[in-house]
């Protein structure tokens, strides 16, 4: 486009220059036409005829006043010569100049003549003689003057003849150049024109639609049941809450707990190694004390034209309380599965008890050595320390999480974990061994009863694995395994009791999947194992080994942990 | 050995230890032993205790297996009495399989122990073991 | 004495005998007198001057230096202006003039021409009175070099020579 414009611009400026050329040409031929049409010559002629004339009255009747008239005549005459040559007009003509000599040569002639004038006597004898002579010398200019007239006739003849040419053939190159690019042009600003109208109405449209799809946003948000809240970064300003996020806090975005929220938001939603990642999950203590789990998302999003961050957040508490009194039900069933172990634990420390107090009886009726008997009393002390252990334990697994996550040592707690459920594996003739090959400092990030309740759940899977095989007279062994690999824990709880049968592994972390008997199973323990794990950023999977099954768990390091290993 | 001897196994050995000392302290000869084979060992030894009282569990080894195999054994080296004491909750059928005279719950009572093997050794008849299983 | 008186004396004739020459001189100029007439549009004629040159001269005076199409190079033409002569009519002036030749020939001058070109009815060429055959005695000169509009065949048709009378027309 901006090429045509320029050509076409040039295109318009040759032809104006073309044309105003032709019109100098044009105008330059007619003046020459005009100047050049021999009415000087015939003025001269004019002049002469008059002259001559005056040459016949005065020679017919000389008296002064015809002198005096002669002379007169003579001088007009005289003033007219040198224009023929001495002109614009006389210039132009080659023809004409040519004469100059003979026509200057008259002008002397005449000035001789005019100046002898006043010295001549109309009564002399010498007069009419020198008139007459006179009258003749200058004859012959009469015919210069006819011969340069018709000249300039020719001339102007031939001049008439091209005018007539030029007349017939117009300047059609220029105008027609001049025409088309004129067109162009218009064509051009008009197409240009046109194009740009529609490209301001397409932007305008994009604009009024761009609008209206923030509005309709703007709209959605507001009515979302999600809590939304956009925070400035540079200073985590809040700029825009909707009725859902104003639920959590305050309808007022000024309101000073907000910080607090966005503060806790940004600490939970990062990944295992310490970025700022898309999700996160939360336990949030609203102003009025009330505690809500969150779910959410952060992310970066352009509110108002600036680059701002989002933050998502659902209110999840009844479905986190759900989940979590499903958890313990399920925590619940486990334990009362556990009932006659746990009674059968509490039952060995209690005979010691029995016994010793019978011996300690005997031995006070029999006023045996006092230090006997408070031997007897120590080891009813130590059992009675044995059996608070097992209802400490107890009461520590029944209870509730607190679903507030820390830092706990994974060893420690998968031996917890194992030290419950070892005297069930005891009554079971089931062998456990653990092969814990990870410090105890290795820190987990979780919640540590929840974790254990985990470990808890797939080693009484194993045992209840063992049941159908009890005649089975290979020694049954349940190995518990942990490892380091960068930044994450492996944990492997393995049996050999069978392996989980092809056609259901793939759902047995599904709820309500069970292979135990309807007395036995809920179903719910793999599936709230794998909720639990994945709120700890780690994954289970379960894989028939030889001979039995195995179920795996990685976690990732405790964050702090990796920060300073790195 | 003579009428009242007992041999206790079990892998609790504060367990053992008290019951030992109990019996001693009521007139009995008490061996304790807190192992299968420890047992198995003794008896075949020529021990013949006229009473044999063991746990179900003793350490890795089955309480039952070794009450058969001693009734397996020679008359003279066998007990005349065996017991059973178990921490397990076990139903009636299961304490029939046993092939033993008596069988205890934990915590026992050492008293009704030893009346009841008393008894079984002076020729009464058999216990209502519904009735030991109460106790 | 005696001497000085004669010295004078003869002073005095040559003196006459110079103002005769002068006069005749004079006389020669006034060969050809300036008639200066004011006609109504209808040709009616209100009134009518003569000038000889010592009447030319004593009207104020402008001067022209300017090239022409009949001269060589550069010439100077001094006389005075129309616009002056135009004034003689004693009352609000005219819209053209008409200029006659000696040769009988005419030229129309529109009263702008006076008013916004400054022309003037030349009487000297580069100080000298013109002969009649040089195109004397006065010649309606223009400005020709100051403007380049002038240079057209219409404005040469105006700067007539040889001029004998000049009668203005009165709106």
């Amino acid at each position: 486009m901006p090429a045509a414009l320029i050509v076409t611009t040039l295109g318009l400026f040759l032809a104006t220059g073309m044309l105003y050329v032709s019109q100098n040409q044009h105008r330059a031929l007619l003046s020459a036409t005009v100047r050049s049409s021999g009415w000087v010559a015939y003025q001269a002629q004019l002049e002469y005829v008059k002259t001559q004339s005056q040459f016949d009255i005065t020679m017919l009747r000389p008296s002064r006043r015809a002198l005096d008239e002669l002379q007169f005549r003579l001088e007009l005459l005289r003033s007219r010569l040198p224009l023929l040559y001495d002109s614009d007009e006389g210039r132009l003509l080659q023809e004409v100049a040519a004469q100059k000599e003979v026509l200057q040569h008259y002008e002397v002639v005449l000035d001789a003549l005019i100046d002898s004038l006043p010295g001549l006597s109309p009564t002399a004898p010498g007069t009419l003689p020198s008139l007459r002579s006179a009258f003749y010398e200058i004859e012959p200019l009469g015919r210069v003057l006819q011969k340069v007239l018709m000249q300039s006739v020719a001339y102007n003849e031939e001049i008439f003849r091209r005018e007539r040419e030029v007349a017939a053939s117009p300047a059609v190159v220029p105008f027609a150049l001049l025409f088309v690019s004129g067109t162009c042009l218009v064509a051009i600003l008009f197409m240009d024109g046109r194009r740009d109208r529609q490209r301001l109405a397409e932007v305008t449209a994009a604009k009024a639609e761009v609008t209206a799809v923030q509005d309709n946003l703007r709209a959605i948000i507001e009515a979302m049941p999600i809590g939304t809240i956009i925070v400035d970064p540079a200073g985590d300003q809040v700029r825009f809450i909707n009725p859902s996020a104003a639920a959590l806090v305050d309808p007022s975005p000024e309101h000073p707990e907000w910080k607090r929220l966005i503060r806790l938001a940004f600490e939970a939603a990062v990944d295992e190694n310490g970025r700022r990642s898309g999700s996160l999950s939360m336990a949030f203590t609203k102003p009025r004390g009330e505690i809500v789990s969150l779910r959410g998302a952060v992310c970066g999003v352009i509110w108002e034209g600036r680059p701002q961050i989002l933050i998502l957040l659902t209110d999840t508490s009844r479905m986190r309380n759900a989940e979590l009194q499903l958890m313990q039900a399920a925590k619940l069933a486990t334990l009362g599965e556990m009932a006659t172990a746990i009674a059968h634990e509490l039952n060995q420390p209690l005979a010691v008890i029995k016994m010793a107090v019978a011996n300690a009886r005997r031995l006070v009726l029999s006023e045996a050595d006092p230090e006997a008997v408070t031997t007897k009393l120590d080891r009813i002390g130590t059992q009675v320390d044995r059996a608070k252990r097992i209802t400490d334990q107890v009461r520590r697994y029944a209870r509730m999480p607190s679903d507030q996550s820390g830092s706990f040592s994974c060893r420690h707690a998968v031996e917890l974990a194992a030290g419950f459920v070892a005297e069930q594996y005891r009554a079971a003739g089931i062998r456990m061994a653990l092969d814990m090959d990870i410090s105890p400092d290795l820190m987990l990030t979780g919640e540590q009863t929840m974790f254990e309740q985990v470990i808890v759940n797939l080693l009484v899977n194993a045992r209840d694995a063992y049941d159908s095989k009890k005649h089975d007279t290979r020694q049954a062994q349940v190995t518990v395994r942990a490892r380091v690999t960068d930044a994450e824990v492996v944990i492997e709880v393995e049996d050999d009791a069978g392996g989980i049968r092809e056609d259901i592994i793939g759902q047995i972390f599904d709820p309500f999947c069970t292979t135990k008997s309807a007395d036995k199973g809920t179903g719910l323990g793999l599936s709230m194992a794998r909720n639990v794990v994945r709120d700890m950023n780690g994954t289970i999977a379960a894989a028939n080994v030889e001979g039995g099954a195995r179920f795996t768990i990685t976690l990732p390091v405790a964050r702090t942990q990796t920060q300073d290993v790195a | 050995m003579d009428d009242r001897s007992i041999l206790i196994v079990d892998d609790e050995i504060e367990l053992a230890e008290e019951l030992g000392e109990f019996f001693v302290s009521m007139g009995w000869q008490a061996k304790v032993c807190f192992t299968a084979p420890a047992a198995m060992a003794a008896l075949e030894d020529g021990l013949a205790p006229s009473c044999l009282l063991t746990d179900l569990r003793i350490a890795d080894h089955d309480g039952a297996e070794l009450v058969a195999r001693v009734r397996k054994m020679p008359k003279h080296l066998q007990p005349k009495v065996v017991a059973i004491i178990t921490g397990h909750v076990v139903s009636e059928t299961e304490a029939a399989d046993f092939h033993a005279d008596f069988l205890f719950v934990k915590p026992v009572d050492p008293v009704i122990v030893m009346e009841g093997v008393e008894r079984l050794l002076s020729g009464a008849p058999a216990p209502d073991r519904e009735a030991m299983l109460r106790g | 004495m005696r001497a000085v008186k004669m010295g004078i004396t003869l002073a005095l004739w040559a003196a006459v005998v110079v103002f005769g020459c002068v006069g005749g001189a004079l006389a020669q100029g006034s060969k050809y007198p300036l008639t200066v007439s004011f006609v109504t549009p209808s040709g009616e004629l209100l009134s009518e001057h003569t000038f000889d040159l010592a009447g030319i001269d004593a009207l104020p005076q402008s001067k022209i230096v300017t090239r022409t199409p009949w001269t060589h190079g550069v010439q100077a033409f001094t006389g005075p202006t129309l616009a002056a002569i135009a004034e003689l009519a004693k009352r609000p002036c005219c819209k053209e003039v008409r200029a006659y030749s000696l040769g009988d020939w005419s030229a129309t001058i529109p009263a702008t021409d006076w008013l916004r070109q400054g022309i003037i009815l030349a009487s000297r060429l580069n100080g000298a009175t013109m002969r009649v055959r040089d195109k004397g005695p006065y010649w309606i000169m223009y400005p020709i070099d100051g403007r380049r509009d002038l240079d057209t065949q219409m404005y040469q048709a105006r700067m007539i020579w040889q001029v004998k009378s000049l009668e203005f027309v009165v709106e």
